[in-house]
């Protein structure tokens, strides 16, 4: 039995400096943006702001979290990156089912995914469909 | 990083296609990936199936090492779909085409449009992404 919960949820964590910058090594993205505080100073943003990606990948995790096998193969997430998040921000992670689908013979379904922080400020959001036909 | 393939993706004009970029699903990047999106060791980390989003960053790591995207470079939108599983280790190729580009007040908006293929056997199709780009550098009228 497929479990489709009306909510999911995934780890509330903190972003700290050091998370970001092991993303940075990981990704290969090492935009001063995201790692140099003294850079980002000077910037529009005046702090270092988390990857979109990292971000993208928390949101990843707790669909693959939930879904396991039928995440890693058919399924869609589509996310807009809204504001940036600042590097220290607690987030938490959020799907909500909009839709739980049998027309095409094969079960779909779609969640409204979010990456908040506890004020409920979004700074990703988008939809993520995991289809659970063979 | 780049070595002689850097293209410059504010010369890039619709349609384009990059050269097809070849990558492999390693051991130290999948762990390591993992590790910074889960905020565990990357020593804990158990791998077998590599998870769509880890294969589709280590694209993006390819593009960057592809691309001259100047510093400020703002990730705007990321969409994926898994269409088939790949294990670590597994040698992917993606090819990337440059599917939009339109100025947002002023900035210029890339989308590369990308298919990542697993090439060991028959090829399969295992991602396919969209990724849109915004490029710190102010454009004039009509793109």
């Amino acid at each position: 039995m497929i479990d489709v919960p009306e909510e999911i949820y995934g780890e509330r964590q903190e972003l700290l400096q050091e998370r970001v910058d092991e993303y940075a090594e990981a990704s290969g993205d090492h935009n001063p943006i995201h790692i140099d505080p003294q850079y980002a100073a000077g910037t529009t943003f005046r702090a270092t702001i988390v990857h979109g990606m990292l971000a993208f990948g928390v949101l990843a995790e707790m669909l693959a979290t939930h879904f396991g096998e039928n995440w890693v193969r058919g399924s869609l997430l589509r996310v807009r990156f809204r504001a940036p998040i600042y590097v220290g921000t607690i987030i938490v992670p959020k799907g909500i089912l909009k839709s739980d689908n049998t027309d095409t013979g094969a079960r779909v379904v779609e969640y409204l995914v979010t990456c908040s922080d506890e004020q409920g400020n979004v700074f990703v959001e988008g939809r993520a469909k995991i289809d659970f036909s063979d | 990083m780049g070595e002689n393939l850097m293209v410059d993706i504010s010369l890039l004009s619709r349609g384009a296609s990059l050269e097809r970029i070849e990558f492999t699903l390693d051991d130290r990047y999948t762990r390591r990936y993992l590790g910074a999106i889960t905020g565990n060791s990357y020593d804990s980390v158990v791998v077998g199936v590599v998870p769509p989003h880890g294969i589709a960053t280590r694209a993006m790591l390819a593009l960057l090492e592809s691309l001259n995207l100047p510093a400020g470079t703002v990730h705007v939108s990321q969409s994926i779909t898994s269409h088939a599983k790949a294990m670590l280790g597994t040698k992917l190729s993606m090819l990337t085409t440059v599917t939009q580009i339109r100025a947002v007040r002023g900035y210029m908006h890339v989308t590369l449009s990308f298919n990542i293929y697993d090439n060991s056997g028959v090829e399969r199709l295992v991602l396919q992404g969209d990724t849109v780009v915004m490029v710190p550098e102010a454009v004039d009228g009509q793109l």
